[in-house]
């Protein structure tokens, strides 16, 4: 099976839930804290036994493990902005490691801008990302850091791209192509499909890293990555309200929708922000007090959403099953998370 | 940390069945306490990603026997406070009821000042709307989280300013930055641009508040809630600065000086970043919306940081500002804003992204 017919079987089997964003606060927030209080108090009498515990919560990452697995995301991103900037991926000083399999970034170009200013964000987050590169492999050695996955960025019917575009329903058919450097909308849209899943992903990651320091560091990454987002999903907001066909508010919702059918349904918990439900598009919401955008995508308590590291593979994957490879990283990613989610 | 999540993760289910009080109490004397206050100085105002060893701080309690993550939440309600009613009375016309803003800690205090903003472009009225509802959100979601600890936790709403006349804290923070003369008013209710100026003077601080007591949260639980709430701000920053640099030159100059005049306050190097940065010919051209330190990570500031700008004060103290009061606080410390360092030289331009 494809990947794209896995997504389509995963948006076709999907439950939608259209609860309302910002009803009222419900008790989870008590119930969830009071987990935590438990949390600190069964942590120290540490002989206390533990009944099964939930299966995603068994797995024990080192810090290098986390710094690994985030560094592949950052490869992903790195190389597309740098090919849509400057019509070049990283330098090989930037990609090199010796831990996995090294591989190309292939198949991305240059995007023509017409507009400076959405030139300049393209150009600032692509030296974002490429700063985010370069920090996470400071932080280990180069025996531990590893080396760039195969990434694939190309533009043909079987592309990532065009896979991710077509169970977004932003293109139909088998043979229909999407080119993510072919317009500043298509741009646009490539960059919405990655910036919130790489906020999900630290957020996801916050409560697994034991060092302080990489934690803040980590938080600061998450915080750069919510402002992308932002700037990505503002523009489409305000592209979608004046260009009307093909609107880029729907577009960007059926990008949200295919990432929401791909990483699963875990459990509620609204105050961690984990949802079986975790994704928005932008449109707008009618509410008694006039008309409200959707730029920020979060919970009712405007808690913005985690992902585990093996949703966030699902996403990258293509695929809402077990998986190591697939997607915008053909021969997988490198390094001891490999592996995406089970689908749920 | 990863065994508090497991912990955490089971203990989601136990909840339902029940006993939830009892746990409540036993864990308030067992594990809830946080130390980590000690890494206020080392952490908050360290512009250096480079990690170096830290010892784990042992947990403590504090002397008035409220866990140190909580305060930290109550620190952050405060911020929340502001920043709801700010955004609530400019795009609905009112202020949080008051079932939203009453607790048991520190002094209440009111509103002055505020009104709404019937906005020329309805797209950044559709924003302002997305943005107070959230604010109200962490501020309703803070109070849950802390009265589960216990209600006596919760701390009132202090006195907050957010008056658009020339008296008001918006116009000493404008006029500190230069955006109007030392005798001109700044009316944030004004014009959408001053609305969205106004909002930048908030947004981008309660990122780096957020992150700045990240590693001071010991539960995993509150430290994924305050993750995603800080997401959140930065959402709300990067929209904000978008639409400051895709308003102009004069915009973008504006916007440049609130950052100075924040970075000044703090005294502590280069905390912040300005949206653009001039081009060749010296033009305000290129962007800068994500603030960020050469390793394209977002900055942060200690509690007292935080408090030097809502205080809009350079020295240290209780009071100022937005919050004329001080803000409330169970630990005294906690509502305190940072003596000016040896060295304040703010640099005026953002510093250049990821380079």
């Amino acid at each position: 099976m494809s990947d794209s017919d896995r997504m389509m079987e995963a948006l076709d089997a999907r439950v939608r839930r259209r609860e309302s964003r910002r009803a009222f606060f419900t008790q989870a927030a008590g119930v969830a804290a009071g987990a935590t209080l438990l949390a600190g108090h069964a942590a120290a009498q540490t002989a206390t036994p533990t009944p099964t515990p939930t299966p995603t919560a068994t797995t024990a990452y080192t810090d290098i493990d986390i710094v690994n697995f985030a560094l592949n995301l950052e490869y992903l991103e790195a190389n597309f902005y740098s090919f849509a900037v400057t019509g070049a991926g990283l330098a090989s000083a930037d990609i090199s490691g010796s831990v996995g399999t090294a591989g190309a970034a292939t198949g991305g170009r240059a995007v023509t801008f017409t507009d400076a200013n959405l030139a300049s964000y393209a150009r600032e987050i692509a030296a974002d990302e490429l700063a985010h590169v370069r920090f996470l492999r400071g932080q280990l050695t180069s025996t531990t850091y590893i080396a760039q996955p195969a990434i694939d960025l190309s533009v043909s019917a079987t592309s990532a791209f065009s896979n991710a575009a077509r169970a977004a329903g932003l293109i139909s058919g088998s043979s229909a192509v999407f080119d993510p450097y072919a317009s500043e909308e298509n741009f646009l849209l490539a960059a919405f499909l990655f910036e919130d899943v790489g906020v999900t992903a630290y957020k996801g990651a916050a409560p697994l890293i034991t060092s302080k320091l990489f934690l803040e560091a980590a938080a600061g990454i998450l915080a750069v990555e919510a402002y992308h987002a932002a700037t990505i999903r503002s523009l489409l907001y305000r592209r979608g309200i004046a260009v009307p066909t093909p609107n880029a508010i729907t577009r960007a919702g059926g990008i949200s929708d295919a990432r929401d059918a791909l990483d699963g349904n875990p459990t509620e918990d609204k105050v961690r922000g984990i949802a079986p439900d975790d994704d928005q598009g932008i449109a707008p919401v009618t509410t008694s007090d006039g008309v409200r955008s959707n730029i920020v995508p979060a919970n009712e308590n405007a808690i913005v959403y985690s992902r585990t590291p093996a949703q966030v593979l699902n996403i990258a994957y293509l695929n809402n099953t077990t998986a190591t490879a697939g997607g915008f990283f053909p021969a997988g990613v490198n390094g001891t998370i490999k592996s995406s989610a089970a689908a749920t | 940390m990863i065994k508090d999540s497991v912990f955490a993760a089971l203990d989601l289910a136990n909840q339902r069945r029940a006993e939830r009080r009892r746990f409540l109490k036993l864990a308030g004397g067992a594990g809830a306490a946080a130390g980590g206050l000690a890494l206020l100085s080392a952490c908050g105002g360290d512009d250096s990603p480079s990690p170096t060893p830290t010892p784990t701080p042992t947990p403590t309690a504090t002397s008035t026997g409220v866990p140190t993550d909580i305060a930290i939440l109550q620190l952050a309600l405060n911020l929340e406070y502001l920043e709801a009613q700010f955004y609530s009375i400019a795009a609905f016309g009112r202020y949080l009821p008051s079932t939203s803003t009453s607790g048991t800690v520190g002094t209440a205090g009111g509103v002055t000042g505020g009104r709404q903003r019937i906005f020329d472009d309805p797209v950044i009225a559709s924003y302002a709307r997305e943005i107070a509802a959230d604010e109200i959100a962490h501020v309703d979601a803070l109070r849950a989280v802390i009265t589960a600890v216990s209600p006596n936790f919760v701390i009132n709403q202090p006195a907050i300013n957010i008056d658009g006349g020339a008296t008001g804290a918006f116009t000493a923070a404008a006029r500190a930055a230069g955006i109007v003369g030392s005798t001109e008013t700044f009316d944030p209710y004004g014009s959408d641009e001053n609305f969205l100026l106004a909002a930048y003077l908030f947004e981008d601080v309660g990122v780096t508040a957020y992150k700045g007591a990240s590693p001071l949260i010991t539960s995993a639980v509150y430290l994924e809630a305050a993750a995603g709430i800080l997401a959140a701000e930065a959402y709300h920053a990067g929209l904000i600065r978008t639409e400051l640099f895709a308003r102009g030159l004069d915009a973008r100059a504006k916007a440049n000086k609130i950052a100075t005049a924040r970075d000044t306050l703090d005294g502590s190097g280069t905390l912040d970043g300005g949206i653009a940065t001039a081009d060749a010919s010296g033009a305000l051209t290129v962007a800068n919306i994500t603030p960020t330190d050469g390793n394209g990570i977002a900055f942060s500031r200690s509690t007292g940081q935080v408090h030097n700008i809502v205080y809009l004060r350079r020295d240290a103290g209780i009071g100022g500002g937005f919050f004329p009061a001080g803000t409330n606080n169970s630990l005294e410390s906690l509502r305190t804003s940072a003596a000016p360092t040896a060295t304040p030289t703010p640099t005026p331009t953002a510093t250049a992204t990821g380079s």
